[in-house]
Protein backbone atom coordinates (compact mmCIF):
# COMPACT_ATOMS: atom_id res chain seq x y z
CA UNK A 1 0.00 0.00 0.00
CA UNK A 2 1.48 3.29 -0.80
CA UNK A 3 2.72 5.55 2.03
CA UNK A 4 4.40 8.87 2.69
CA UNK A 5 5.80 10.17 5.98
CA UNK A 6 4.86 13.48 6.60
CA UNK A 7 7.12 16.07 8.66
CA UNK A 8 6.22 18.68 10.42
CA UNK A 9 8.68 21.84 11.97
CA UNK A 10 7.19 23.83 14.80
CA UNK A 11 9.30 27.30 15.22
CA UNK A 12 9.50 30.27 18.13
CA UNK A 13 9.91 33.93 17.85
CA UNK A 14 13.25 32.75 19.66
CA UNK A 15 14.45 30.31 16.93
CA UNK A 16 14.11 27.10 18.05
CA UNK A 17 12.79 24.71 16.48
CA UNK A 18 11.20 20.76 16.64
CA UNK A 19 10.48 18.76 13.92
CA UNK A 20 8.01 15.29 14.05
CA UNK A 21 7.09 12.83 11.74
CA UNK A 22 3.82 10.77 10.91
CA UNK A 23 3.05 8.58 8.19
CA UNK A 24 0.16 8.30 6.06
CA UNK A 25 -1.22 4.91 4.46
CA UNK A 26 -3.78 5.25 1.39
CA UNK A 27 -5.21 2.31 -0.33
CA UNK A 28 -5.95 -1.35 1.05
CA UNK A 29 -9.56 0.42 1.07
CA UNK A 30 -12.21 1.45 -1.22
CA UNK A 31 -15.32 2.96 -0.53
CA UNK A 32 -19.20 2.70 -1.24
CA UNK A 33 -22.33 4.80 -0.97
CA UNK A 34 -25.16 3.24 1.07
CA UNK A 35 -28.56 4.76 1.04
CA UNK A 36 -30.37 6.77 -1.08
CA UNK A 37 -28.21 8.79 -3.43
CA UNK A 38 -30.73 9.75 -5.74
CA UNK A 39 -32.35 13.30 -5.53
CA UNK A 40 -35.77 12.24 -4.91
CA UNK A 41 -38.59 14.63 -5.97
CA UNK A 42 -41.35 15.54 -2.75
CA UNK A 43 -40.43 18.79 -0.91
CA UNK A 44 -40.33 17.86 2.45
CA UNK A 45 -40.09 20.60 5.70
CA UNK A 46 -41.20 21.16 9.01
CA UNK A 47 -39.12 18.52 10.93
CA UNK A 48 -37.28 21.16 12.93
CA UNK A 49 -36.05 19.18 16.73
CA UNK A 50 -37.74 15.48 15.20
CA UNK A 51 -35.12 12.89 14.80
CA UNK A 52 -35.76 10.84 12.33
CA UNK A 53 -34.47 7.20 10.93
CA UNK A 54 -34.04 5.77 7.76
CA UNK A 55 -33.20 2.02 7.04
CA UNK A 56 -30.08 0.83 5.25
CA UNK A 57 -28.43 -2.62 4.86
CA UNK A 58 -24.54 -2.95 5.35
CA UNK A 59 -23.96 -6.28 3.25
CA UNK A 60 -20.42 -6.23 4.46
CA UNK A 61 -18.21 -4.42 6.86
CA UNK A 62 -17.29 -1.17 6.98
CA UNK A 63 -15.70 2.14 8.23
CA UNK A 64 -18.03 5.36 8.30
CA UNK A 65 -16.53 7.92 6.69
CA UNK A 66 -18.46 10.57 5.83
CA UNK A 67 -22.42 11.06 5.55
CA UNK A 68 -24.32 13.20 3.24
CA UNK A 69 -27.60 14.83 3.35
CA UNK A 70 -29.63 16.39 0.29
CA UNK A 71 -31.14 20.03 1.59
CA UNK A 72 -33.33 22.58 -0.72
CA UNK A 73 -34.70 25.04 1.33
CA UNK A 74 -31.86 25.51 4.02
CA UNK A 75 -32.72 26.99 7.44
CA UNK A 76 -30.87 26.38 10.28
CA UNK A 77 -28.41 23.71 11.66
CA UNK A 78 -28.76 19.83 11.23
CA UNK A 79 -26.97 16.96 12.49
CA UNK A 80 -26.39 13.46 10.94
CA UNK A 81 -25.91 9.77 12.73
CA UNK A 82 -26.04 6.22 12.34
CA UNK A 83 -27.79 4.38 14.72
CA UNK A 84 -27.26 0.26 14.90
CA UNK A 85 -30.66 -2.22 15.42
CA UNK A 86 -32.91 -4.55 13.96
CA UNK A 87 -34.73 -0.92 14.73
CA UNK A 88 -32.98 2.42 15.45
CA UNK A 89 -31.13 1.97 18.91
CA UNK A 90 -27.51 2.53 19.97
CA UNK A 91 -25.64 5.14 18.55
CA UNK A 92 -22.95 4.40 16.14
CA UNK A 93 -21.03 7.83 14.69
CA UNK A 94 -22.44 11.59 14.02
CA UNK A 95 -21.11 14.77 12.27
CA UNK A 96 -20.85 17.40 14.09
CA UNK A 97 -23.75 20.45 14.19
CA UNK A 98 -23.45 22.24 10.76
CA UNK A 99 -25.21 25.13 8.46
CA UNK A 100 -26.15 23.03 5.69
CA UNK A 101 -25.86 24.41 1.79
CA UNK A 102 -27.80 24.27 -0.99
CA UNK A 103 -27.84 20.90 -2.60
CA UNK A 104 -25.68 17.70 -1.24
CA UNK A 105 -23.87 18.23 2.49
CA UNK A 106 -21.07 15.82 3.08
CA UNK A 107 -19.77 15.98 6.47
CA UNK A 108 -17.50 13.53 8.05
CA UNK A 109 -18.27 11.66 11.37
CA UNK A 110 -16.59 12.58 14.05
CA UNK A 111 -15.79 9.09 15.04
CA UNK A 112 -15.18 6.34 12.52
CA UNK A 113 -16.02 2.54 14.35
CA UNK A 114 -15.91 -0.72 12.21
CA UNK A 115 -19.63 -1.10 11.56
CA UNK A 116 -20.08 -5.37 11.12
CA UNK A 117 -22.71 -6.59 8.50
CA UNK A 118 -26.58 -5.90 9.07
CA UNK A 119 -28.83 -3.69 10.14
CA UNK A 120 -28.42 0.38 10.49
CA UNK A 121 -30.49 3.62 10.49
CA UNK A 122 -29.34 6.81 8.84
CA UNK A 123 -30.57 9.70 11.37
CA UNK A 124 -30.49 13.56 10.78
CA UNK A 125 -31.86 15.76 13.54
CA UNK A 126 -32.69 19.48 11.93
CA UNK A 127 -32.51 22.73 14.17
CA UNK A 128 -35.40 24.72 12.14
CA UNK A 129 -38.13 23.90 10.79
CA UNK A 130 -37.68 25.41 7.47
CA UNK A 131 -34.90 23.48 6.60
CA UNK A 132 -36.28 21.37 3.41
CA UNK A 133 -35.31 18.36 2.26
CA UNK A 134 -36.40 15.69 -0.38
CA UNK A 135 -38.13 12.93 0.42
CA UNK A 136 -40.04 9.46 -1.06
CA UNK A 137 -42.49 7.15 0.09
CA UNK A 138 -41.29 3.79 -0.30
CA UNK A 139 -43.27 1.24 2.00
CA UNK A 140 -40.22 0.87 3.96
CA UNK A 141 -40.14 1.64 7.16
CA UNK A 142 -37.94 4.90 9.22
CA UNK A 143 -38.67 6.15 12.77
CA UNK A 144 -39.12 9.25 13.99
CA UNK A 145 -39.60 11.40 17.55
CA UNK A 146 -40.29 14.14 18.42
CA UNK A 147 -39.70 16.92 20.07
CA UNK A 148 -36.01 15.89 20.46
CA UNK A 149 -33.87 19.23 21.41
CA UNK A 150 -31.55 19.90 18.94
CA UNK A 151 -27.96 19.29 19.84
CA UNK A 152 -25.36 16.00 20.02
CA UNK A 153 -27.75 13.07 18.84
CA UNK A 154 -29.24 10.68 21.69
CA UNK A 155 -26.57 7.69 22.61
CA UNK A 156 -30.11 5.50 22.44
CA UNK A 157 -32.59 6.31 20.24
CA UNK A 158 -35.24 7.93 22.15
CA UNK A 159 -38.22 5.62 23.24
CA UNK A 160 -41.58 4.78 21.81
CA UNK A 161 -40.53 6.85 18.01
CA UNK A 162 -43.79 6.85 15.50
CA UNK A 163 -43.33 5.77 12.17
CA UNK A 164 -43.67 6.52 8.79
CA UNK A 165 -43.07 5.35 4.72
CA UNK A 166 -41.15 7.85 4.00
CA UNK A 167 -37.01 7.98 3.37
CA UNK A 168 -35.24 11.01 2.25
CA UNK A 169 -31.97 11.64 -0.01
CA UNK A 170 -29.02 10.50 2.37
CA UNK A 171 -26.73 8.37 2.36
CA UNK A 172 -23.44 6.87 3.96
CA UNK A 173 -19.92 6.75 2.37
CA UNK A 174 -18.21 4.06 4.26
CA UNK A 175 -14.38 2.75 3.77
CA UNK A 176 -14.71 -1.33 3.08
CA UNK A 177 -12.11 -3.90 2.06
CA UNK A 178 -12.51 -4.64 -1.48
CA UNK A 179 -12.72 -8.04 -2.75
CA UNK A 180 -10.13 -10.29 -4.03
CA UNK A 181 -9.23 -9.64 -7.78
CA UNK A 182 -10.49 -12.44 -10.71
CA UNK A 183 -13.55 -13.76 -8.22
CA UNK A 184 -16.29 -15.08 -10.76
CA UNK A 185 -19.42 -14.06 -8.64
CA UNK A 186 -21.91 -14.25 -10.89
CA UNK A 187 -22.25 -16.32 -14.63
CA UNK A 188 -25.49 -15.94 -17.19
CA UNK A 189 -26.16 -15.77 -20.37
CA UNK A 190 -27.61 -13.12 -23.00
CA UNK A 191 -30.38 -15.39 -23.74
CA UNK A 192 -31.61 -19.56 -22.98
CA UNK A 193 -33.43 -19.85 -26.32
CA UNK A 194 -32.83 -20.22 -29.80
CA UNK A 195 -35.25 -19.99 -33.00
CA UNK A 196 -36.38 -23.44 -34.56
CA UNK A 197 -34.22 -25.16 -35.76
CA UNK A 198 -31.82 -25.55 -33.37
CA UNK A 199 -28.85 -26.04 -36.10
CA UNK A 200 -25.57 -26.94 -35.80
CA UNK A 201 -23.47 -23.61 -34.83
CA UNK A 202 -26.65 -22.03 -33.74
CA UNK A 203 -25.56 -19.30 -30.88
CA UNK A 204 -27.58 -19.47 -28.13
CA UNK A 205 -26.16 -16.53 -26.57
CA UNK A 206 -23.02 -14.30 -25.03
CA UNK A 207 -21.90 -15.92 -21.96
CA UNK A 208 -21.22 -13.01 -19.34
CA UNK A 209 -19.43 -12.98 -16.33
CA UNK A 210 -19.44 -10.55 -13.61
CA UNK A 211 -15.81 -10.23 -11.75
CA UNK A 212 -15.67 -9.35 -8.15
CA UNK A 213 -13.13 -6.76 -8.89
CA UNK A 214 -15.26 -5.04 -11.61
CA UNK A 215 -12.86 -5.94 -14.83
CA UNK A 216 -13.11 -8.35 -16.92
CA UNK A 217 -12.95 -11.84 -15.77
CA UNK A 218 -9.80 -13.37 -16.85
CA UNK A 219 -10.26 -17.02 -16.53
CA UNK A 220 -11.64 -19.88 -18.60
CA UNK A 221 -15.42 -21.46 -18.55
CA UNK A 222 -16.23 -24.85 -18.69
CA UNK A 223 -19.50 -26.32 -20.36
CA UNK A 224 -20.92 -29.02 -18.29
CA UNK A 225 -24.18 -30.81 -17.65
CA UNK A 226 -26.43 -33.30 -18.84
CA UNK A 227 -26.33 -31.90 -22.13
CA UNK A 228 -23.24 -30.30 -22.35
CA UNK A 229 -22.16 -32.43 -25.64
CA UNK A 230 -24.67 -30.70 -27.68
CA UNK A 231 -23.46 -27.70 -27.18
CA UNK A 232 -20.07 -25.64 -26.98
CA UNK A 233 -18.54 -22.32 -26.03
CA UNK A 234 -16.19 -20.29 -28.78
CA UNK A 235 -12.95 -18.43 -28.06
CA UNK A 236 -12.40 -21.64 -26.36
CA UNK A 237 -14.62 -20.44 -23.41
CA UNK A 238 -12.61 -17.12 -22.65
CA UNK A 239 -14.15 -13.72 -22.92
CA UNK A 240 -15.88 -12.87 -24.86
CA UNK A 241 -17.62 -16.10 -25.53
CA UNK A 242 -21.33 -17.45 -26.32
CA UNK A 243 -22.55 -20.46 -26.02
CA UNK A 244 -23.59 -22.28 -29.47
CA UNK A 245 -24.98 -25.45 -30.55
CA UNK A 246 -22.79 -27.86 -31.45
CA UNK A 247 -21.57 -29.73 -34.63
CA UNK A 248 -24.38 -31.74 -35.17
CA UNK A 249 -27.64 -30.67 -35.05
CA UNK A 250 -30.38 -30.73 -32.41
CA UNK A 251 -33.87 -31.11 -32.44
CA UNK A 252 -36.23 -29.24 -30.71
CA UNK A 253 -36.34 -29.73 -26.94
CA UNK A 254 -35.18 -28.33 -23.65
CA UNK A 255 -31.35 -28.89 -22.36
CA UNK A 256 -29.84 -28.47 -19.48
CA UNK A 257 -26.10 -27.46 -19.31
CA UNK A 258 -23.72 -25.84 -16.39
CA UNK A 259 -21.17 -22.82 -16.95
CA UNK A 260 -18.26 -23.58 -14.58
CA UNK A 261 -15.58 -20.48 -14.34
CA UNK A 262 -12.35 -21.63 -13.10
CA UNK B 1 17.73 27.66 22.18
CA UNK B 2 19.29 27.28 25.31
CA UNK B 3 21.73 29.01 27.58
CA UNK B 4 23.18 28.72 31.19
CA UNK B 5 23.00 31.27 33.85
CA UNK B 6 26.54 32.92 34.27
CA UNK B 7 27.81 34.68 37.07
CA UNK B 8 31.66 36.47 37.23
CA UNK B 9 32.66 36.69 40.54
CA UNK B 10 36.16 39.40 40.80
CA UNK B 11 38.22 39.74 43.91
CA UNK B 12 41.24 41.23 44.95
CA UNK B 13 43.78 41.06 47.01
CA UNK B 14 42.23 43.23 49.97
CA UNK B 15 38.51 41.62 49.50
CA UNK B 16 36.85 44.12 47.53
CA UNK B 17 34.88 42.06 45.13
CA UNK B 18 32.24 42.95 42.09
CA UNK B 19 29.91 40.38 40.29
CA UNK B 20 28.02 39.94 37.01
CA UNK B 21 24.91 38.23 35.88
CA UNK B 22 23.77 36.57 32.90
CA UNK B 23 20.18 35.45 32.69
CA UNK B 24 18.94 34.43 29.41
CA UNK B 25 15.80 32.62 29.00
CA UNK B 26 16.34 28.68 28.16
CA UNK B 27 14.27 27.83 25.20
CA UNK B 28 12.50 25.05 24.30
CA UNK B 29 9.99 23.72 21.56
CA UNK B 30 8.03 20.30 21.70
CA UNK B 31 5.28 18.88 19.90
CA UNK B 32 3.26 17.01 21.79
CA UNK B 33 1.10 15.37 19.27
CA UNK B 34 1.00 15.14 15.31
CA UNK B 35 -2.52 13.04 14.05
CA UNK B 36 -3.64 12.16 10.89
CA UNK B 37 -7.02 11.13 10.73
CA UNK B 38 -8.16 9.01 8.92
CA UNK B 39 -4.72 7.77 8.45
CA UNK B 40 -5.91 4.28 6.53
CA UNK B 41 -8.57 5.07 4.04
CA UNK B 42 -8.62 5.10 0.51
CA UNK B 43 -6.07 7.09 -2.02
CA UNK B 44 -7.34 9.96 -2.93
CA UNK B 45 -9.05 10.64 0.69
CA UNK B 46 -9.35 14.46 2.24
CA UNK B 47 -7.64 14.11 5.50
CA UNK B 48 -6.77 16.56 8.10
CA UNK B 49 -3.22 16.72 10.31
CA UNK B 50 -3.33 17.88 13.72
CA UNK B 51 -0.24 19.18 15.31
CA UNK B 52 -0.24 20.40 19.09
CA UNK B 53 3.38 21.78 19.65
CA UNK B 54 4.48 24.29 23.19
CA UNK B 55 7.79 26.44 23.60
CA UNK B 56 8.90 27.00 27.04
CA UNK B 57 9.16 30.36 26.81
CA UNK B 58 5.60 30.91 25.83
CA UNK B 59 6.71 33.02 22.61
CA UNK B 60 5.02 32.96 19.34
CA UNK B 61 5.24 29.47 16.99
CA UNK B 62 5.03 28.55 13.66
CA UNK B 63 4.50 25.93 11.80
CA UNK B 64 4.91 24.08 8.39
CA UNK B 65 3.98 20.61 6.97
CA UNK B 66 5.93 18.63 4.18
CA UNK B 67 5.60 15.50 2.62
CA UNK B 68 6.66 15.18 -1.72
CA UNK B 69 3.62 15.44 -3.41
CA UNK B 70 1.59 16.70 -1.01
CA UNK B 71 0.18 19.71 -0.75
CA UNK B 72 -1.13 21.09 3.10
CA UNK B 73 -3.65 23.50 3.29
CA UNK B 74 -3.57 25.64 6.58
CA UNK B 75 -7.03 25.83 8.72
CA UNK B 76 -7.22 29.38 10.28
CA UNK B 77 -8.87 30.17 13.52
CA UNK B 78 -6.69 27.42 15.54
CA UNK B 79 -5.96 27.60 18.95
CA UNK B 80 -2.13 28.98 20.27
CA UNK B 81 0.33 26.27 19.90
CA UNK B 82 -2.41 23.80 17.64
CA UNK B 83 -1.99 23.59 13.93
CA UNK B 84 -4.32 22.33 11.41
CA UNK B 85 -3.87 21.31 8.09
CA UNK B 86 -6.18 20.09 5.37
CA UNK B 87 -4.68 17.45 2.46
CA UNK B 88 -5.52 14.55 -0.31
CA UNK B 89 -3.71 11.84 -0.12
Amino acid sequence: MPSATISVTVSDALGSTATGTTTVTAGGLTTINVGETAILTTLDNGNGNLLAAQPIVLTQDGTPQTLSFYANPVGGQLRLGIYSGNVPAILQAQTAAFTPVLGWNTQPVLTQPLLPAGNYWLAYLPASNTLGFRKADTGGTSYFKSPVTFGALPASFPSAPSTTTSHWSFYVTLAVTPPPPNVPIGIGLSSVSVPKPPNANTVVGAVNVTDSDGGVYPGQLVLGGTDAAKFSLTNGGRLPCSLVVGSTDIPVGNYSINLTAN
Amino acid sequence: MSSATIVVNVSDAAGASASSQVVVTTDVVSITSIVVTPANAPAGTNRTLTVVATSSSGSALSAAATSAGITFTPVAGQPAGTFVWNFTF
